[in-house]
């Protein structure tokens, strides 16, 4: 049964891990926008890529 | 009647999707309203943007047609210093705000700056808040640059140099909630689990070295919540008795420090397992229901001053040249210019030019007033016609147009603000107090009993379902009516909207659609000729009136010869060989102009025969005949600053006992609210302008109507966006359902509290009942108000 000691303090240690994960993501500023990233994450990034290899081929 | 058939009116624009007028333009194939919108889509096309045309339909904004000069104040060294957010050396951040903002292409196209010119580095836009950061690279690009870089695409950046402080504050304080819910949620998890082998009696198990492990455990993990999270109710409930009064939160402080003392002697002493589990889960449920109840319109701000109204600089002649000039550095003397829509920055002289000032927003005039050379124009009206030249008379902050925003009889004092949820708790203070005292008395004898006896009862009678159910009710209220475009200040306002028994309304703006009228004309017939020959003669004229015939007219525009505009009095000119007037009945018919005409008429003529006329009439708004059904129970009056005019058309529509009082001050209309409060009526004032700003400010709720959010209203409770102004009678309905809905589960967390008590008096209250019961109170009135909240507004028809 004394394993119980050290399974409780495990999983204190493991809860305090997501406390400051939280108020970091807060700090971060994570939580002021909760609109935006939603529509980022489905816009096209190569609408110039026609231009940027024409432009820049030394790039190539 | 004639109607506008014109097949021009059917095509829009494919840039910004409004309907295309006469500079109609057709570009490859596609259709254009004006030169601006033609010129985004040629400069995206040439930069491979296209893409953001796909992403929504006519996703963009007409931009400012003239940009020189409107930006020349971002050049000067310490005004954009003050709105950089960071500057190194060669990098710097700004923020900005884009009222324009509204769609996904708009996000698209702001966080691709980068491709449009090379000085910018990144861009992040927050849609919420209709805000775009902007790293750039200052050496490439101005600050001056980059602004106007923005507004030539149509997204106008409106830089208001006051505002950046309030908003890091708020930013500050809702972070600081979110810290606290986060550790009363990670305290109240953990005191949960700990507390679990208590719940089901498992001493045997667990052995006695467990069971004072546990508790000085919950006992450290309470020591947080105690400590921090729960801070801002101390502070509530402290300010609350130094004003000498009670609000909920102080039964509520109360009954959370007597649970955390007997917990914690229960602890220490050894002698139980103490309510961790409760206290901690209180806070949880507390914390979390004051973050849904502060939902806030970040794009929209409902205490503007006077100078988000004014334009930031105006164009200044010196010596022949033109500058820019921040306002505030506008001295006595200085020679203004000032265009077509621009707004009249300080009282001032007109040197030259004809002007036509709309002072719709500041007197609520419905029509604009003619001003000649060397007449006295104030600030804040809007100038309507070509170029004008005015002479600085007084600075800025000593005009009248200022000195109205910042009347001190309209400053609202901030009080203690008397809620349900406060009154509730007053009463139920007093009687817990009278309870408790005689309990204690009553056990005196015994004083180790007296005080359990004492505490017990601040914990079983604490009123959390009583602080959980408005803040979730209203919280919940506020996003509904947010949905449907009515901007609530904080939930607060859902109350007192629906304590409101009068509805007072400003006229111009307010009831009627601005710049819209209904035009009808009587006479003789006109052939299309004599139309187009009419339209032609308006189109030379910028008065609003000839604007709207033209266009009701159609869009026809020859040139003409020997064009006259008689200031005051009407139009004349000749084309095709014949001799075009038009304008009031004097100019006309040369007979006496009755003062106390009803409507706006304007005669026409050609080749000195009198046709017939045109009559104006403002139009109002959709929905307001249904008002007199729809909202029996209200009394309903009219202040406006016109003129009586269209007093009989109204008298037609609202209710019978409808108060009119026309011709009104911004004073008169503030003194009327007054009136009608000391005589404990609950008003609502519904307006628009700056004259109604008293009236909204004093009115119990204050309800701006704007023609689309985020544009510039005055200091209000709530903003209504016009094209929702016909359901106002539901969401009058809605907030009175609301405030039922609190009613309601008072009830139901009075029946909680009776049925605990009940347990505990017979001495059944074991400590799996009271861990389940406490929370399940906590969330049956979280879903109760939640979900018929949620009802009432679908049986409403509320999105």
């Amino acid at each position: 049964m004394e394993i119980i000691f050290l399974l409780i303090g495990i999983s204190l240690v493991l809860a305090i891990f997501f406390l400051v994960a939280f108020i970091r993501a807060v700090r971060s500023g994570q939580y002021e926008d909760d609109y935006t990233p939603s529509i980022r994450i489905l816009l096209e990034d190569t609408p110039t890529q026609d231009k940027n290899l024409n432009d820049n081929p030394t790039k190539l | 009647m004639y109607s506008p058939t014109h097949t021009v009116d059917t095509l829009t624009c494919f840039h910004c999707g409004t309907s295309c007028g006469k500079d109609h333009l057709h570009f490859e194939e596609k259709d254009f309203c004006c030169v601006g919108c033609k010129s985004v889509y040629q400069f995206l096309k040439a930069e491979n943007m296209e893409a953001y045309y796909n992403l929504s339909e006519h996703p963009g904004i007409s931009p400012l047609t003239d940009t020189t000069g409107r930006y020349d104040y971002l050049s000067e060294a310490s005004v954009a210093d003050s709105l950089l957010d960071f500057k190194g050396k060669q990098f710097a951040n700004v923020t900005f705000y884009i009222p324009q903002m509204h769609c996904i292409s708009c996000i698209w196209l702001l966080e691709k700056l980068y491709a449009l010119h090379k000085g910018v580095r990144h861009s992040q836009v927050n849609f919420n808040r209709k805000q775009i950061k902007v790293t750039f690279d200052h050496q490439l690009l101005s600050l001056k640059e980059l602004a106007q870089l923005l507004a030539v695409l149509g997204y106008e950046p409106e830089i208001n140099l006051a505002g950046k402080k309030d908003q890091y504050v708020s930013s500050r304080s809702s972070k600081r909630l979110y810290y606290q819910i986060g550790v009363a949620g990670f305290c109240f998890g953990n005191v949960m689990l700990i507390s679990l082998p208590e719940y089901f009696d498992w001493d045997g198990v667990m052995g006695e070295h467990f069971k004072s492990l546990f508790g000085f455990l919950n006992l450290g993990l309470a020591l947080p919540v105690l400590f921090y999270a729960a801070l801002d109710y101390y502070k509530s409930a402290w300010a609350a008795l130094r004003q000498r009064t009670l609000n909920l939160d102080v039964p509520l402080v109360a009954g959370m420090l007597a649970l955390f003392l007997t917990s914690a002697w229960q602890i220490l002493s050894g002698t139980g397992p103490g309510y961790m589990d409760s206290f901690t889960g209180l806070l949880f449920f507390l914390l979390t229901g004051k973050a849904f109840q502060q939902k806030t319109y970040q794009h929209i701000s409902f205490e503007r001053d006077y100078k988000s109204y004014l334009p930031l600089s105006a164009r200044v002649l010196i010596d022949g040249q033109q500058s820019s000039r921040a306002l505030d550095k506008l001295k006595v003397g200085d020679r203004l210019l000032v265009k077509n829509n621009e707004i009249i920055p300080a009282d001032s002289i007109l040197l030259k030019g004809k002007a036509w000032i709309d002072y719709s927003f500041v007197s609520g005039e419905a029509e604009p007033v003619e001003k000649t050379l060397g007449e006295l124009i104030h600030a804040g009206g809007k100038h309507k016609g070509s170029t004008i030249e005015l002479e600085v008379v007084k600075e800025v902050s000593g005009s009248y147009f200022t000195q109205l925003w910042n009347y001190d009889i309209f400053a609202k004092k901030e009080e203690f603000l008397e809620t349900i949820a406060n009154r509730a708790g007053r009463r139920f203070s007093y009687l817990l107090f009278v309870i408790s005292c005689i309990s204690f008395i009553y056990w005196l004898p015994d004083l180790d009993q007296a005080v359990m006896v004492f505490a017990s009862i601040l914990i079983v009678a604490c009123p959390c379902a009583l602080a959980l159910s408005s803040p979730y009710t209203f919280g919940n209220a506020i996003r509904i009516l947010g949905r449907n475009r009515f901007y609530l200040k904080n939930a607060a306002v859902v109350e007192k909207l629906a304590s409101v028994d009068t509805l007072v309304f400003d006229k111009t703006g307010t009831l009627t659609c601005s710049d819209q009228f209904e035009i009808s004309y009587q006479g003789r017939e006109l052939s299309p000729v004599e139309r187009n020959m009419l339209s032609s003669l308006f189109a030379q004229s910028v008065h609003p009136l000839s604007v709207s015939l033209h266009k009701f007219l159609g869009t026809a525009s020859q040139p003409v010869e020997q064009f006259e505009e008689h200031i005051g009095q009407g139009l004349s000119a000749r084309l095709l060989g014949s001799s075009l007037r038009a304008g009031s009945m004097k100019f006309i018919l040369s007979s006496g102009e009755e003062k106390h005409l009803l409507q706006t008429r304007v005669y026409v003529e050609i080749d000195h025969e009198v046709l017939g006329y045109f009559e104006l009439q403002s139009r109002f708004r959709p929905g307001l005949e249904q008002f007199k059904e729809d909202l029996k129970e209200y009394r309903f009056a009219i202040c406006s600053g016109d003129t009586p005019k269209d007093r009989v058309r109204l008298e037609e529509i609202l209710p019978e006992d409808t108060n009119y009082r026309f011709s009104q001050s911004p004073e008169e209309k503030w003194e009327f609210i007054k009136q009608q409060q000391q005589q404990k009526h609950h008003i609502a004032m519904i307006g628009d302008g700056l004259n109604d700003a008293g009236a909204l400010k004093s009115s119990d709720v204050g309800i701006a109507i704007s023609e689309q959010s985020g544009h510039f209203s005055p200091a209000c409770d709530s903003i209504l966006e016009a094209g929702q102004f016909h359901r106002l009678p539901d969401f009058l309905t809605f907030s009175k359902w609301s405030v039922r809905v609190v009613y309601a589960s008072f009830f139901i967390s009075a029946t909680y509290n009776v049925v605990g008590l009940s347990f505990a008096v017979q001495g059944h209250l074991s400590p799996v009942i009271a861990a389940v019961l406490m929370p399940l109170s906590s969330i049956t009135i979280v879903l109760f108000t939640t979900l018929s909240t949620n009802m009432l507004a679908k049986k409403l028809k509320l999105a």
